[in-house]
């Protein structure tokens, strides 16, 4: 019987949601501030944005907006607003020289948009037949606990996890899809998967869980600081004053700003890795855009399209190589 | 549970588009749309929004209740656009009943989003799109989900198939297109690992 569970989503939990690869370069050159939580606010440093979309590059926005294009029943609509740059289009724009450079000599090298993924960035990959997260590495604790020397439970508390067990659980046998079973550190109670160090006995993180402590009703968890929210998804899922975006566990969350209550959770991400001059992802073998793109987007001899998380992907139907990352909202 | 306007506002915006898929699955070649402008065949049920769709579909009023116990529905109305394969009623009842109780009990409602998170992809993808993938790769597909693992998608004779072995789950029924998202109807619960 397995008694300790790796969580398969849990190494989500602690880093940040990830936008395509060109978003990651970002943060690497240093631009600043691109990557914001919701709490910070929306606004922080971005800039009001241009379009960036032009042959030239690898990433472009599709006309109109997801949401108003939803509204208008397939009718294509410009968003009569202004947007905020993206970290998507100001790594194009930082990426434009080079650009320039190409098309004056009339080649445009894809494979030198590959861009550098934030290390922190999150996304999975596929091993052994499943989904393989990194290791999270957020070591908060859960409300009103504060973080001691044994990981940050009370004694009487931290022995009572470190003794779970999936009997004390009452998990079937479809546990598994919660669980990587892989690792022999981790241990779920109450809505928290809590890293256990096999040596010592101490509890070393405590990660809050979709449907456990990530769940709407819940106050966000006190300390766990680790969901941040590209730009983007604020613009395709709707932050707003009233409603702050956050993200865990592969899910985003709908907080009320003010009181830090989860609303409801309002979208989920696969956090699949999608790179400029790279493999598609395994698992996009059927063409699968959204209704309101099929027009736009369909796929031919020359072009093939995904969707995932909010953004269309370009990909060369023979290499199946990434060409473009096309964002949905204005 | 608390709730904002603007999450109500998420769910209103998407798409009505209510085409039905007025096709079986199986030995679907032919658009969805052209089908049913033309009347061809039935129209299955079908609505603007996912949840809409299963307060319309009384097979998967159990799979209605627990996405509604998971709070996913809002997750799947909203923005983003999704593949689900829900399991119709009798799959959830087939379920041994202690393996039933442990995934519907009220504390682990963790283990109730895994398992159904490992029954929804990304994307939007039309009975067309499938049978076109499956014609395109030798019978055999595979889908990411938003759960522990892909799924396999293959050709078996006349069905469809999630899966490996001859008691996989297969597709049943007509699929339906809702808003941004589309719902195949499967038999049984996608099994664990083994």
């Amino acid at each position: 019987m397995r008694n300790l569970m790796l969580l398969a989503g849990i190494a989500a939990l602690s880093l940040p949601l990830s936008s395509p690869a060109s978003a990651q370069d970002k943060g690497q050159k240093g631009n600043g501030g691109e990557k914001s939580k919701s709490s910070q606010g929306n606004g922080g440093d971005r800039k009001s944005g241009s379009s960036n979309k032009n042959s030239g590059q690898s990433i472009e926005r599709a006309q109109g907006s997801f949401k108003e294009l939803s509204r208008s029943n397939g009718k294509f609509e410009k968003a009569g607003r202004s947007r905020p740059d993206s970290p998507v289009e100001n790594f194009a724009r930082g990426d434009r020289k080079n650009e320039r450079q190409a098309e004056k000599s009339g080649v445009v090298d894809i494979a030198r948009r590959e861009v550098r993924r934030d290390d922190s960035a999150r996304t999975r990959s596929f091993e052994n037949g499943r989904y393989a997260w990194r290791e999270p590495n957020f070591e908060g604790c859960p409300p009103g606990l504060a973080k001691k020397n044994n990981g940050c439970l009370p004694p009487g508390q931290a022995r009572k996890v470190v003794a779970l067990n999936d009997q004390q659980l009452n998990w079937s046998r479809y546990s598994s899809w919660f669980s990587q079973g892989q690792s022999s550190d981790w241990r779920y109670d109450q809505g928290y998967a809590y890293r256990v160090d096999p040596t010592s006995n101490l509890v070393q993180s405590v990660i809050p869980l979709l449907g456990g402590a990530l769940f709407g009703g819940n106050a966000w968890p006190q300390g766990y600081t680790d969901y941040q929210v590209s730009p983007y998804h604020e613009r395709f899922f709707g932050a707003d004053q009233n409603i702050a975006l956050r993200y865990a566990d592969g899910a985003m969350f709908g907080v009320d700003p003010k009181t830090q209550m989860i609303g409801s959770i309002i979208g989920l991400l696969t956090g699949d890795n999608w790179n400029v001059g790279s493999p598609a992802p395994q698992g996009y073998d059927l063409y699968n855009v959204p209704s309101n793109y099929r027009d736009q987007y369909a796929d031919s001899a020359n072009n093939a399209y995904r969707y995932n998380d909010g953004y269309v992907y370009e990909v060369d139907p023979t290499t199946q190589i990434v060409r473009k990352i096309i964002e949905l909202v204005v | 549970m608390l709730r904002f306007s603007s999450v109500v506002r998420l769910s209103a915006v998407k798409t009505s588009i209510v085409i039905a898929l007025a096709v079986t699955v199986s030995g679907c070649q032919k658009s969805e749309t052209d089908d049913a402008q033309n009347g061809s065949v039935k129209a299955p049920a079908s609505s603007a929004t996912f949840t809409g769709a299963l307060r319309n579909n009384e097979d998967l009023s159990i799979s209605a209740n627990l996405i509604d116990t998971a709070q996913l529905g809002t997750a799947v109305d909203g923005e983003g656009s999704y593949t689900v394969f829900l399991p119709v009623n009798d799959a959830w009842e087939s379920l041994d009943a202690a393996e039933r109780n442990a995934i519907e009990a009220k504390e682990n409602k963790p283990q109730l989003i895994a398992v159904l998170r490992q029954h929804i992809a990304p994307g939007y993808v039309l009975a067309t799109d499938l049978e076109r993938g499956l014609s395109e790769k030798d019978g055999s597909v595979t889908l990411n989900t938003m759960g522990a693992m892909p799924v396999t998608l293959r050709r078996e004779g006349e069905a469809i198939m999630l899966g490996k072995g001859t008691d996989a789950p297969r597709i049943v029924g007509l699929p339906i297109v809702a808003g941004n998202d589309v719902i195949y109807r499967i038999d049984k619960l996608i099994p664990p690992q083994s």
